[in-house]
Formats: structure tokens, sequence, C-alpha cells
């Protein structure tokens, strides 16, 4: 559960031109759940995703993942449990490098990057390409082509497929977090992740040993290995806590409406796909009716309007617009003329 | 002529030794993307450490050793003032540009000039020797390539190529990016201070004044080598070499017009001259001669063609 208390956050504070862009805002965000967010422009919308993502530290207040503060973790610190996609299709993606060497990147978030071992690992390149025609964006053909030559909406798609896939995050960090995460006992649950994994590591040696023993044959002997990997890896990732969770600020905005369209639909199917909790900016409010179970108004820094389940599906564009109208009356005429 | 082709070793030996110093540039400045003028003060530090541990009696690979690691030190340096103290990396660059002039001399024991001839010390290659010189400084940079395709070529590597490429990005996917931007500068000054080293030993000198204007030389190295090769480059390992070519196309300009009787306090000037054309080269044909082209496709259509 990712929960915000009184977050506050001031832009060129001590000056005559401060602003309040994050005024004491209080949100809880249950695991599973995909909150669309709409708002005025300096409503506070991309600051909040910024500040619980990292780049941009808040003032004051505390932001809790499973109840661990993390306001003091750095930004490249939290990328395990936050993927991200920008408005801007530049900002996700590394132009001058190819779909292939983006995707390791974004695989390797959570673990170390060492010199001990080659970025680009063929053992990977099957998954890739199988992620890429899931887009289906007939991109799969074109994997080793730099991403700068790619339209952005293909870029965003990337970004979004960046975002959402990775590996389990290193055996320590799994252990760390399982330890951190954990609510009661802190101490029982080192010992018991702790013995579980050399659980997990003995069995695996052992099944290795015996099937050295057993003398079979070579593709035999790589399928048998297979399935003792897999069924290490199910063992170690059942501790595995950092969920994660997706950022997308207006990763739609600069797209055609098509394009657009289809993003979307390519979001909403990764979602599901995952069961990823998802805060989505949106300035469409129809896209904000229509994706998500819940939906959140912000205005000059504050939530003025949540609601969610059944009473977001009875939402209609109008009924939107005039609570946001009351919500935020002074400023609404502008707003509204943005929006609507 | 004969004497002009007798200047061709010597200038490709300089090549050799400055595209080191480049290839140390092109990671900060292609890689990174941040142009670091540590490399004025770093280069000079490769060169007297060097002096002062050969002249001491030091073995020459200790003391290209050495230089090595004091470059790796000036480099850290700048890359903490933007890591730790927030200053951008052009400035810091600069600041310890500054302060390495000072320690420079503290190295050297105040002498702006120490000389290692060849006479008295044990060198690897030295300018008495052309041709022997010409395979080992070939080797050394053939090497190098070679380490670094390997280096950027591994997890750690790729993400300082992801960092210089969009440092957003890159945090928004667990890399540190400062981590990675100071042990990129500090990488790229240590290979510079190798330069140093070697071109100290070459000449068989260490000056105070020798790293004037090593970033712009440098630049010249990467700028024209990237050039010609940004057609077809697409492999890291070319693209490294590329700095090589570029160093000998800038050296053999550099040795032909000495040759030819320009006076070498000129040559600074000649350099920075070479050098912003090939800068903008690129934007140039961008902008003025594309025009060019639609001024005169528009003319044609105007007459109905």
């Amino acid at each position: 559960m990712l929960e915000l208390k009184n977050i506050v956050k001031y832009f060129n504070k001590g000056t005559p031109s401060e602003t309040i862009a994050i005024n004491h805002l209080n949100l809880q965000i249950k695991p599973g759940d995909f909150v669309t967010v709409i708002g005025g422009n300096g409503a506070g919308k991309s600051t909040l995703l910024n500040i619980i993502a990292g780049s941009v530290e808040a003032d004051s207040g505390l932001i809790l993942l499973n109840d661990v503060d993390m306001s003091f973790v750095n930004e490249h610190k939290r990328a395990p449990y936050f993927g991200r996609v920008f408005q801007d299709p530049m900002s996700g993606t590394c132009a001058d490098m190819s779909i292939i060497e983006n995707l390791t990147i974004a695989y390797g978030r959570g673990r170390p990057r060492t010199i001990f071992k080659w970025f680009l690992q063929r053992k990977d390149m099957d998954y890739f390409t199988q992620q890429v025609k899931s887009l289906d964006l007939g991109l799969e053909n074109r994997l080793n082509e730099k991403v700068g030559l790619l339209s952005g909406g293909q870029r965003q798609a990337i970004t979004l497929l960046m975002a959402t896939m990775r590996q389990r995050p290193s055996e320590k960090v799994i252990k760390r977090d399982y330890v951190r995460f954990c609510e009661t006992d802190k101490a029982h649950a080192k010992e018991a992740v702790n013995l579980a994994f050399l659980e997990a590591k003995k069995a695996k040696k052992d099944s290795i040993k015996e099937l050295k023993q057993k003398g079979l044959s070579k593709a035999e002997r790589q399928v048998e290995l297979e399935k003792i990997n897999t069924a290490y890896e199910k063992a170690i990732s059942e501790y595995d806590l950092t969920k994660q969770i997706l950022l997308l600020d207006e990763h739609t905005a600069a797209l055609d409406p098509k394009t657009a369209s289809k993003v979307l639909e390519i979001t909403e199917k990764i979602v599901d796909e995952h069961q990823l909790t998802t805060i989505m900016i949106t300035h469409n409010m129809k896209d904000a009716i229509r994706y998500g179970n819940r939906l959140i108004m912000m205005s000059r820094g504050k939530v003025v309007v949540d609601v969610s389940g059944e009473e977001k599906k009875k939402l209609t564009v109008e009924h939107l617009l005039n609570m946001f109208q009351v919500a935020s009356k002074d400023d609404a005429m502008s707003d509204s003329a943005i929006l609507g | 002529m004969l004497d002009y082709l007798n200047t061709i070793p010597g200038a490709l030996n300089l090549a050799f030794i400055w595209c080191i110093a480049g290839i140390g540039v092109y990671i900060t400045f292609k890689i990174l993307d941040i142009p670091d003028l540590t490399v004025d003060g770093s280069f000079v530090t490769g060169a007297f450490v060097f002096a002062v541990v050969v002249t001491n009696g030091g073995h020459y690979l200790l003391g290209m050793l050495l230089g090595f690691v004091a470059g790796l030190l000036c480099g850290l340096i700048t890359g903490l003032l933007y890591a730790l103290l927030g200053i951008p990396p052009i400035l810091s660059g600069i600041l310890t540009q500054l302060a390495l002039w000072s320690v420079n001399l503290i190295i050297s024991s105040n002498r702006s000039n120490i000389s290692i001839s060849v006479r008295n010390f044990d060198v690897m290659f030295s300018q008495i020797n052309v041709y022997d010189t010409l395979w080992k400084v070939a080797l050394i940079a053939a090497i190098l390539i070679g380490v670094l395709y390997w280096f950027f070529g591994t997890q750690l590597g790729c993400s300082i190529r992801a960092t210089g490429n969009n440092s957003k990005m890159s945090k928004a996917h667990g890399i540190n990016t400062k981590f990675n931007v100071v042990l990129a500068l500090a990488l790229s000054n240590g290979i510079v201070a190798l330069s140093g080293a070697m071109l100290a030993q070459y000449q068989g000198f260490a000056d105070i004044n020798m790293g004037r204007g090593a970033i712009v030389i440098c630049l010249s190295a990467v700028v024209i080598g990237g050039l010609i090769f940004s057609k077809f480059a697409k492999n890291f390992a070319v693209r490294l070499s590329s700095v090589i070519v570029g160093s000998i196309i800038y050296f053999f300009i550099y040795q032909s017009v000495i040759f030819f009787g320009l006076e070498a306090n000129l040559m600074k000037l000649l350099t920075a001259v070479v050098v912003a054309i090939f800068l903008g080269i690129p934007y140039i044909r961008r902008t003025y001669i594309a025009r060019i082209q639609k001024f005169h496709d528009n003319q044609k259509m105007k007459r109905g063609g």
C-alpha cells in the first residue's frame, strides 16, 4: 500500500514568486487500485507523481510504502517499486540506444549493474521479442534499430513495456525488503527468509548433483536444469514483496487521438495482465472516467474529489465538470476552459 | 619531399599518443555529453607524476600506472564537485583545472620543467627512436580500445552510456547517475593522464604548460574522427577507433603546416580554427547547405520544373 501523509511542496520558497505545488496532501492507494488523476494546469498532479517517484523531494511529509518511509530514499533506489512513463515520449527511452538495449536497461531494474556481466544477454532475447510482439506494433522486426527512429506513439509503447517489465530483484534486495515490509516480527521474518533461501539453494544444489549422476543426454539435461531453475526462482519469488506501482504522467498527451487510444489500450492490457497498482494523470475526462476504479481530482495541490467503485462508474463528463467547478470556485473558469 | 616523408613517423607517434587522451575525452564528451575541462590539468598531472617517478629511479611502467591513478583522482575531484556540491560539470572541470596548476607544481617540487633524458633514464620509448616508438604507442592505443570496448559492453558500462543519453530515464530505471558520472569522469581523466605520461616520455620532458589547450586537441581528434565515421560507424569499437583516425588527420595537418613554414606560435590559433570548422560542419550542412538546396529546388518549382 502506498500512503502519502501531509505532503507539502513549495516551489521557489522564500522568494516573491513562491507558489505552493502540494498543499498538505493526504492520499492512500491500495494494492491493485487503478487511480486516474485529473486537474487543471498547476494543480500539482505531475509534482505529486515526481514526489512519489523521488525525482522531486517534498518539503515535508511522509511517503509510506507498505508502512516503510521512503521519503529519504533516492530516486534510483526507489526505481524497483515504481515504473514510470512520462508525458514527453523522448524522456522515457534512450534515443541513441536500440530497442533491445533500452529493454535490457529496464530489465535490470533493482539489480546491481556490475562489470562482471555482459550487458546484452542472449538468453533474454526471446523474452524481449515476445514482449515487443505483444504490443502488436510490428516492432519485433526492428529490435536493433535505434529508439530515436521510432515515432512518439511507438516510443511511448516501448516505454510502457520498459516501465512494467523486470526480473525479480536480486536476492539481497528481496531479503531486505521482506524484512523491511514485514509489519510485525522483523527478527522472525529475517530468520524465516534466510532459512527459506538457504533451503532453496540447497534444494537446487542437491537436484543438480542428482542430475549429474543420472547420466542423461545433453538435451535432456538442459530441460531438467531449466526445471530446477524455475523451481528455485519460484521459491525465491515467493518472498518478493517489491510489487510495482505504475506512474503514468499524461503519457498520451503528446500523441494523436488514434495513437493515444492505442497506447491506452496497451496500458490497460499490461495493467490487467500484471495486476499493477497504477496512478494515471490525464487531461481527457472521458479517459479518466473510462479507465480505472478510482478517480481523484486535484486543485491547488489538494485532492478535492475522490470517487471510486460504483460511484465512479456512474460519472459522466458533464457531472465531472460540475464537480470540478464546485470544488475549485476561484479558478474554475480558466480550468474548465482548458479541460473542456 | 624526402624531408617531408621523414616527418611522418613523428607525426604518427604524436597522433597515437594524443589519440589516447582523445579517447579519454570521448568518454566525457560523447558518452556522458559533458565537455570536461579538467583535461588541461590532468594531462600535465600525468606527465609530472611520471617524470617524478622515473627521475627518482622508478620503473617507467610504475610511472605510467601512477600517472593514470593521479588522473583518476583529478577526475574524481571534478566528479565529486558535481555530485556532492551540485556545481555544473563544466564549472567543476574549470575549478579542478585551475587547482591542478598548483598541485602540479607541488608534485614537481616547484619546477616548471622536468627533463627525462633517454641517456640517463630507462624509458619505454622516446623521440630518438621514432620507428620503435610507433608500434609501441599503437599497441597501447589498441589495448586501450579493447579494454574500453569490454567495459562499455558490461552492465555497468552500458548504464554509463544510458546516463549520458537520458539521465531522467536512467534514474527511473534504478541507475545511480551521479555515481556513473563520477566514475566516467575519473576514468576519462585517468586515460588523459596516461596520455600525458606517454607524451612526457616521448618528448623527454614534462612541462607545466604542456596541457594548455589539450582539451581542444583531444576534441579535434574526437570531432574529426566522428565526422568521418558518422555515416557508417555503428559498432562501439569502430567509433572509438575513429578517434585514432581523427588524431592522425589532425597531426598530419599540424606537421604539414609546421613543415611548410608556419610559425609554431600560431599553432594554437590554427587548432582552434580547425576544431571550430569541424564542430560547425554538421550545423552548416543542416542549415546553410540545406537552404541553398531548397532555394534551387524552389526556383525550379517556380519555373514550373
